[in-house]
């Protein structure tokens, strides 16, 4: 059965920073293609993959609770994070998307009538996160 | 380990546990944790949390929980490893930012 996102989590190792978040961006990694056509190619262009992909970053948006103390690890050195998916119904470990990143932007609230205040931030992973399925 | 804690002024029985970091991978054909350095934190068999295996790391919750069960898990965790992690962080409880008390300034007044 497919199942939302409502009870992931993200948790910041070393720097500890918490929030109540509202969306915790899909991960995006890609790579490149390398063109191989040569002069015997006929048709279409031809390509291989790049040796490496890039490991790629992700977004947050949390509400902005202003009596917190720890602040977007903006200038945190790189440090384990740990996405935490929802429980399936059956499982006792959630599945994870872990690795090590840092913060590269945060966001703070907009302050205006009539809407929650909200941060953003984006995460970047400094290698390739690793998934693991629940269990 | 069975805790005990006071919330809303019942007893709650909780035991926590710490289990390896739930991220694998494999090495050597093996399934084996990729972070040696931290440990899921579970409350009563649920997930709850992450701290390190040693003192001074910080411990992170996933989720709000009550002022007197994050009292049993700072316990829980100096008691794992040893001594006292860096802080102790949990998501705000945004619910009871509703429940604050801005003082006289919200009732209302007669005209002068």
């Amino acid at each position: 059965m497919a199942t939302t996102g409502n009870s992931a989590s993200i948790a910041f190792a070393t720097s500890g920073f918490t929030a109540t978040y509202t969306r915790i961006g899909g991960t995006g990694q890609e790579r490149e293609a390398i063109e191989i056509t040569d002069l015997s190619t006929s048709g279409e262009k031809t390509y291989q993959p790049d040796d490496l992909i890039e490991g790629g970053e992700f977004s947050l948006e949390f509400h902005w609770d202003q009596s917190a103390s720890t602040f977007p690890p903006i200038t945190a050195a790189a440090e384990t994070v740990t996405i935490t998916y929802p429980t399936k119904t059956g499982e006792t470990t959630a599945a994870t998307l872990a690795g090590t990143a840092f913060l590269t932007g945060v966001t703070g609230p907009d302050l205006v009538n009539g809407e929650i205040m909200t941060g953003e931030a984006t995460v970047k992973w400094s290698g390739g996160p690793t998934y693991t399925a629940g269990s | 380990m069975v805790w005990r804690a006071d919330v809303h002024g019942r007893q709650l029985i909780m035991e926590i546990t710490f289990d390896d970091h739930p991220a694998r991978h494999i090495v050597h054909g093996e399934s084996v944790p990729l972070f040696d350095d931290l440990r899921l934190i579970r409350i009563n068999g649920i997930g709850a949390g992450y701290c390190g295996v040693a003192p001074g790391l910080p411990v992170t919750m996933i989720r709000p929980y009550p002022l007197s069960v994050m009292e049993e898990v700072r316990v829980a965790v100096e008691a794992y490893t040893g001594g006292s992690a860096s802080s102790l962080n949990q998501p705000p409880d945004l619910g009871s930012l509703e429940e604050i008390d801005y003082g006289d300034d919200d009732e209302e007044r007669d005209e002068p």
